[in-house]
């Protein structure tokens, strides 16, 4: 508690953290665009997104440790991670699609797991770093603004952005929204959907790439780094709603300065679990507060 | 063909009770694998028979397996009694929190409640393990 004072007595050290949570907060809201876009157009909740990120870390670490600069792993773990992302469609996705909720969530689980002990075996349990070799900025005589999290919170806008731009004008991107409005209507106008659904999932795991590179340059990348990503994207839908590009954004930074307090206030070592409970309350307070709107409504 | 099943049920469960005897190299995992069987018969009972696709049932599990070890350990009873009374324990803290719990929880649907129950399950192992990730996590802290 005595951080606590810390912030009262030191001001601008708020101004560090909550800087530091929004810049954080775009790479959150790139893995969580995905989650929602598959949410939407297969009614599936990926828990392997966290995953994927993971991944796309270890692109962009082992870049770094060959000798090039880590920022070109941003599109080289979107690239592979899309082939990925079809791979995973083509063995696993594509059967759980119509099936009950139960069997996709424990699916995808059961990637996330495999994915995770995978990572475990080929890259070692150490926690890495890919260091972007950018320097720092001073702001207001004490605030330190790290040159790589501007830089990632460009990208990610930049990619999310990309990834809209595509959604929008693209013949896919229509078919993608068509499928996600109405997918019986769009098999019967003769859309593709399997291979809407395949590019669906790659598109998102693609996202979760570019996310994930960019978590590895700001911050750490190690196997078991998956749940906690994938809780923030589903937090952030659920936050945002389904579709609202504008509010995912919103609730990323949010969820991303939440937790900078929280892990300031209560120790780093709490963070996750600060993120975990969070989860708890959002999901029932929602519960509660729709209760209540049902009542209203009988 | 019904006769001959229940008598192949019987017999596997009485073979599974007499391993640990037969195989006592293996009494650990054996014993283990009893303690998985009553876990997964909890399962079937909340998701197999009410439809509830729990993820956080190891939540109670937990809670039993520290309220047996804190009460063994500070109980000042020998072995046996003292793991009566941490099974007793942990039952009843395990039902509170199920209480607490399930009052929040319970009315969640669908992916909601799946989800949100992974999370209870992921956060109270946070909860409980972040003493021990202090060190780690310190590593975590230096490169943020």
């Amino acid at each position: 508690m005595e951080n606590l004072r810390l912030l009262f007595d030191a001001p601008l050290l708020s101004v560090q953290l909550l800087l530091d949570g929004a810049l954080i907060g775009a790479v959150f809201a790139l893995a969580a665009l995905g989650m929602a876009l598959v949410w939407g157009v297969m009614g599936i909740i990926n828990v392997a997104q966290g995953e994927l990120v993971m991944l796309g870390g270890y692109v962009a670490f082992l870049l770094y440790r060959a000798g090039i600069h880590p920022l070109f792993g941003v599109p080289l773990a979107a690239a592979l991670l899309f082939v990925l992302g079809w791979g995973l469609y083509r063995s696993v996705i594509f059967r759980i699609v119509d099936k009950d909720l139960f069997t996709s969530i424990l699916a995808t689980f059961g990637l996330s797991i495999l994915l995770q002990q995978l990572a475990n075996v080929v890259f070692g349990a150490d926690v890495r770093t890919a260091e972007s070799g950018l320097g720092t900025l001073l702001l207001f005589g004490s605030v330190t603004v790290y040159g790589i999290k501007v830089v990632a919170f460009a990208v990610a806008l930049l990619t999310g952005a990309a990834l809209l731009l595509f959604l929008k004008k693209s013949r896919m991107g229509q078919a993608i929204r068509a499928t996600a409005q109405n997918a019986r209507a769009a098999r019967v106008m003769g859309v593709d959907t399997d291979r809407v659904q395949a590019w669906t999932f790659a598109l998102n795991a693609a996202a979760c790439g570019a996310s994930g590179a960019l978590v590895a340059m700001t911050w750490i990348v190690h196997p078991y780094l998956g749940l906690p990503y994938t809780v923030r994207s589903f937090m952030i839908v659920i936050i945002a709603g389904l579709g609202n590009v504008p509010g995912v954004l919103a609730a990323a930074m949010g969820l991303g300065v939440a937790e900078n307090f929280a892990g300031f206030i209560l120790g780093a070592e709490y963070q996750a679990a600060f993120v975990f409970t969070l989860l708890v309350f959002i999901l029932v307070w929602r519960r509660f507060s729709l209760a209540r709107q049902r009542r209203y409504l009988a | 063909m019904k006769v001959p099943l229940k008598r192949l049920q019987l017999a596997c469960v009485v073979l599974a009770i007499v391993a640990p005897l037969l195989a006592p190299g293996y009494q650990t995992q054996l014993a283990f694998l009893w303690v998985m069987i009553v876990l997964a018969l909890t399962w079937d009972l909340l998701g197999g028979q009410m439809g509830y696709n729990s993820f956080g049932n190891v939540l109670f599990f937990g809670i039993g397996t520290y309220a047996c070890a804190v009460v063994q350990r500070d109980a000042g009873l020998s072995y046996l009694p003292g793991l009566a009374l941490g099974m007793a324990c942990g039952a009843v803290l395990a039902v509170a929190a199920a209480a607490l719990a399930g009052y929040g929880l319970l009315g969640l649907r669908g992916h909601y409640f799946a989800i949100g129950t992974l999370g209870i399950g992921i956060a109270a192992a946070e909860f409980a393990s972040a003493p021990i990730a202090t060190a780690y996590h310190a590593c975590v802290r230096v490169s943020m």
